[in-house]
């Protein structure tokens, strides 16, 4: 088992925001988690992330207990994390995001691995522009290609098609179904694209206001769940 | 003689310039990376200053008290940190207090130590004196040094944030914390040494600026007050600030000070940065960019 997310409680101060919640990922595995707007899938990522630390709970990655480590020792145990919005640092180089991933999981190199050009060519020609200046499309490749050369075990990816045009939608889809088998990693991703997700993952999530009220493989993902729970 | 009288406060300027650079550098770092509003900057200026005293004491001279102010106020900053602001990050107004009671207590320790006396500490044999610059415009050696000292520090910062990997993780880390984090970047680390770093550089400006001021424990709170303006006008987090600021702020001050006495001189810069920060609240080089 990858991940294994056992009965959290996260909050945000005095605001309870995720329910006990629990789920299991296997190896080279995609998992969709799904929800309306404020269900707390993004918390569920930022707890897995250290980033909003559940108050209870386990999660173990690898067999390994992360629940009370610091966001960097969870990068370095094999978790790699690309954030809503992609957060993509913007007054550094294109080429320094990746050099500070690799940094980051205690790689050094002098020059941008050849994995970034293999998923993403057209970021060769952007490394030495700065981060804030990249189109949409452009930061979410850099921020994909971030968190793929630090190798990770398990990928959480967090609306990776957000607010992007149906032809860079595409792009980043096809990259996303290659990465298991590519990169021997898991991936826990949260999306809206229901068409998507029934491609592309195996399981699924459904949260709501916090608690996971749905959980089974995709082919099982029918139009009265998505009725009942996804629908506004 | 009136084209010398301007070229002489131009250049009386640079000077004061070149201090306000020294002196608001290691609080730019500081507040700039960590965002800690470090009330005790004047007070690490003084220990600096208090440093250079011993070793003048001891036979040395400025060129040895810059390394050893370093080395012992970076030591004392990474106490400081250790101790009390690791804890407190997240909240200003409390590391706000802890930092100003931190300077109450370097104050009233290095008083214990060295009692409530001035101490003075001579300029280098090299650098005492003067040379004449245009015609037979006298210009103090000292000042020029002070000047030098200052372009030599902005220049080990700007090779310390843009030319190392400490630096590529300050400027992640100064943008956005929680993403840095998860890239597996140690922030509380980068916090640490910062503090360290700015620390350091507040040390070295206490050594350097000792020559020109008696040293005193209440002698760093002007250079703390000057810091802040500076980083107000030239917009935090922001070494172009840093210059920009100090330039607007020393020139201004030591021309309006000559043209009318120096408290309205100061005066008349106070409002100059009200009026600037009206405009630009974020300072000079505040950011602007697409996220």
């Amino acid at each position: 088992m990858t991940l294994q997310v056992s009965g959290i409680d996260t909050f945000y101060g005095t605001s309870h925001i995720l329910h006990q919640v629990s789920l299991e990922i296997g190896e080279g595995e995609i998992y969709a988690v799904l929800g309306r707007n404020g269900a707390g899938k993004t918390t569920l990522l930022r707890s897995i992330t250290g980033v909003n630390p559940p108050r209870n709970g386990s999660i173990t990655l690898g067999g390994v207990e992360i629940s009370g480590l610091k966001s960097h020792v969870r990068t370095r145990l094999g978790l790699s994390y690309v954030p809503q919005g992609r957060e993509i640092i913007p007054d550094i180089t294109v080429a320094e995001n990746i050099y500070l991933a690799l940094l980051g999981k205690g790689l050094k190199s002098d020059k941008v691995p050849d994995i970034v050009f293999d998923y993403f060519p057209k970021l060769r020609e952007l490394l030495g522009r700065k981060g804030g200046v990249l189109s949409g499309g452009e930061q979410q490749q850099l921020a994909i290609a971030r968190a793929l050369v630090q190798e990770p075990k398990l990928l959480l990816m967090d609306e990776p098609t957000e607010g992007l045009q149906p032809s860079v939608v595409e792009e980043i889809d096809a990259i996303i179904k290659r990465i298991p088998t590519d990169r021997k990693c898991s991936i826990l991703l949260v999306e809206q694209n229901l068409d998507f997700v029934r491609s592309i993952a195996r399981k699924f999530a459904i949260l709501d206001t916090g608690r996971i009220v749905c959980q089974d493989e995709t082919d099982r993902l029918t139009d009265r769940i998505v009725r009942q729970y996804l629908q506004i | 003689m009136v084209m010398q009288s301007i070229i002489t406060q131009l250049l009386n300027g640079f000077s004061v310039v070149a201090i306000l650079v020294i002196a608001a550098l290691g609080l730019a770092i500081i507040f700039g990376v960590a965002g800690v509003i470090n009330m005790a900057h004047g007070e690490l200026i003084m220990v600096g200053a208090y440093t250079a005293a011993v070793v003048g004491k001891a036979g040395g001279n400025t060129f040895i008290a810059m390394p050893v102010a370093f080395i012992v106020v970076g030591l004392l900053g990474l106490a400081i940190e250790r101790g009390i602001i690791q804890w407190i990050y997240d909240r200003p107004l409390e590391t706000l207090l802890a930092t100003w009671g931190v300077g109450i207590i370097l104050q009233t320790v290095i008083k214990l130590i060295f009692g409530p006396e001035l101490y003075y500490v001579g300029a280098p044999k090299i650098l005492r004196g003067g040379f004449h610059l245009i015609g037979r415009l006298p210009f103090p050696w000292y000042r020029l040094f002070l000047i030098v000292v200052a372009a030599c520090l902005m220049a080990l910062v700007f090779v310390v944030i843009f030319k190392t990997n400490l630096g590529l993780k300050v400027r992640a880390v100064r943008r956005n914390r929680a993403i840095s984090g998860c890239l597996g970047i140690d922030t509380a680390r980068v916090d640490m040494l910062i503090f360290c770093f700015g620390s350091g550089l507040a040390g070295v400006a206490g050594a350097v600026l000792a020559p020109i001021k008696s040293v005193s424990t209440t002698m760093g709170f002007p250079y703390a007050v000057d810091s802040y303006m500076v980083l107000v006008l030239g917009g935090v987090g922001n070494l172009w600030g840093v210059v920009a600021g100090s330039g607007l702020i020393g020139e201004a001050e030591t021309i309006l000070s000559f043209i009318f006495n120096n408290v309205i001189g100061r005066l008349l810069v106070f409002l100059f940065i009200v009026v600037i920060i009206r405009i630009v609240p974020r300072g000079i080089f505040g950011y602007s960019e697409r996220q």
